[in-house]
């Protein structure tokens, strides 16, 4: 009977150090500070944490990372070489830390500096969202163009 | 025996880690059916993502049509003059040619002016919210507007020189007053007339939300029940979700975007429409002169930042709203109450009035969201930490009694 406590207590022990150890490791494994959340037509496409930039895209998605920096030409991108065309809510282009998305009036550049994010280039009759600059927590809404980057997924969409 | 008790404790164990492991990751829940979602952007003036479940392509194109015919019959523009940036584009919507808001203001006043049975029954609703709110809402008004809106698109988010301010009041002093009393509806006929010449219609704060009401309507005879419709951010009609949850609505700081959302709702089968004044506005004295003006005064009003309605009607809300951003808050207290409808203010002062009912807010403006993630941090560090060092000392201890047992024991034999 003794024993069998004994052995209760060793085994509480070493399951309170696996919980703590889980916890510090979950913490420390997060991506950290915030991630920054693409939507074309309120559907995630990818998201970029604020850490480092570093980003995920969501199928269907399809990535295409360039060694050279593109140029936006309407619907396409340009390189030296070659035309891109954009597909609307599928095509994400990678150089360095600036993504593109086609958005509805044409291609959307987004930079990531310094742990935020902010909208560089798009066309629009009133530039609100690349006027707003670099954002951590407030949602850039492009809405001409159907892009959106949001900081928390837990909405399904944004008013106002 | 021993062992396997010890064998299903330890099997509790981890099923209780990994309950618990789940608590700390983010998991994605993504829904079984993807959506149709079609984005439109050469109607109502604005963008409009239509998305839906268990639905097909034909539906798409059935609310398509609706947005199509309502952005032709509610226009108040010359678009064979008038460059709208090449965002919309008239000439090939299949409704292109039927009888419009801007003819009926081009005629009105000498003649009356025959419209379709739509575009009839779309001035209908705006008649009854003008008797409804007491003439808050008038759609007569649209000369005032006109000139509101030029001032806006010259001095945009910016303060206006005080003499293009006093130029514009001026102005808008020297209009001819109207009022919706003015505009004489004929059922039998189906004409408009107007019985002063100052009348100008301007159904901007009106077409939007009621053709998306269109659209629900077309969803519920089709037995589609599961969708969003987000019409230019401002009117949204949301069904039952695809998770079999609340939708969840942020809604946006009116003073500064930069501090993110003020308030999260959270409702299922309603439509919500918002009213504000940071989307369209210039400043003059500090204060913010939006593209929202009361038929009263043909001024924009200061009690509110934004108002947002929550009802079954979106075309309804959509021009109550309007109403509502005019009145000071105990007439739009009452005007709430009377119709059971939800409400939250976002008063000029900063702060957030709500009459809700069946709609869940989650308030987040008091929220220091710089310095939450770190604290949220450092405290899951503090308590790992915390709970190594308890599990260490308890399995210290228990070896300790082991050995001490062990040595009791010895002695016996002994």
């Amino acid at each position: 009977m003794t024993k069998k406590k004994k052995n209760d207590f060793l085994l509480i022990g070493v399951a309170l150090i696996l919980l703590g150890g889980l916890l510090i490791f979950s913490i420390a494994t997060r991506v950290k500070g915030e991630i920054a959340y693409v939507k074309v037509s309120n559907q995630a496409v990818m998201q970029i944490s604020l850490k480092d930039g570093s980003y995920v895209a969501n199928n269907p998605s399809n990535v295409i990372v360039l060694t050279e920096k593109p140029e936006i030409d309407g619907f396409d991108l340009t390189t030296s070489s070659e035309v891109i065309p954009l597909e609307f809510g599928k095509t994400i282009v990678v150089y360095q830390n600036l993504f593109y998305v086609r958005g509805a009036l044409g291609v959307v550049e987004i930079q990531y500096k310094e742990n935020k994010i902010r909208v560089s280039k798009e066309k629009s009759p009133y530039n609100i969202c690349s006027r707003q600059g670099y954002s951590d927590v407030a949602p850039i809404v492009c809405l001409p163009n159907f892009v959106t980057i949001e900081f928390s997924n837990d909405t399904d969409v944004i008013i106002g | 025996m021993e062992m396997s008790d010890n064998m299903k404790k330890i099997m509790g164990m981890i099923l209780g880690l990994a309950l618990l492991s789940g608590a700390f990751f983010k998991v994605n829940v993504y829904a079984s059916d993807e959506p149709l979602v079609r984005s439109m952007t050469d109607y109502m003036y604005t963008s409009i993502t239509v998305t839906l479940y268990n639905a097909t392509e034909e539906d798409l194109n059935e609310i398509e049509k609706i947005y199509q015919e309502y952005t032709i019959i509610s226009n108040n523009f010359n678009f064979k003059d008038d460059d709208f940036d090449g965002v919309n584009d008239y000439l090939s919507n299949p409704f292109y040619g039927q009888t419009s808001i801007y003819d009926v203001n081009q005629k009105a006043f000498d003649e009356p002016v025959v419209v379709s049975q739509k575009l009839f029954d779309l001035l209908l609703e705006a008649k009854a919210l003008y008797l409804e709110t007491n003439g808050y809402f008038d759609v007569s008004i649209g000369r005032a507007v006109d000139l509101i809106k030029q001032g806006i698109t010259s001095f945009g988010y910016d303060d206006m020189p005080k003499a293009d301010f006093d130029q514009l009041m001026n102005e808008i002093d020297a209009l001819g007053r109207v009022t919706f009393g003015e505009v004489i509806l004929n059922e039998t006929n189906l004409t408009v007339r107007f019985t002063n010449e100052n009348v100008k219609l301007d159904l901007g704060a009106l077409a939007k939300g009621y053709a998306t009401q269109k659209a629900v309507d077309y969803l519920e005879e089709q037995g589609i029940t599961t969708y969003m419709i987000n019409a230019g951010s401002s009117n949204i009609a949301v069904g039952k979700h695809p998770e079999n949850r609340d939708w969840r609505l942020g809604l946006r700081h009116p003073v500064n975007p930069m501090l993110g959302l003020y308030a999260v709702v959270s409702n299922t089968d309603k439509a919500i429409v918002t009213s504000g004044n940071f989307e369209q506005f210039f400043t003059y004295d500090e204060i913010r002169y939006h593209h929202i003006i009361s038929p009263k005064d043909y001024l924009p009003k200061q009690y509110y930042h934004a108002v947002t309605l929550i009802g079954d009607d979106s075309g309804h809300l959509d021009g109550l709203s309007t109403a509502i951003f005019n009145m000071p808050f105990d007439e739009a207290k009452a005007v709430v109450e009377n119709l059971g409808i939800e409400a939250i203010f976002f008063m000029y002062d900063g702060k957030i009035n709500t009459m809700l009912e069946d709609t869940e807010v989650e308030l987040r403006v008091e929220e220091e969201t710089e310095s939450r993630p770190n604290d949220v941090e450092s405290i899951a560090y503090i308590l790992g930490g915390v709970v190594i060092v308890g599990g260490i000392i308890i399995v210290l201890l228990s070896i300790n009694e082991k050995k001490k047992g062990a040595n009791h024991d010895k002695e016996k034999e002994e």
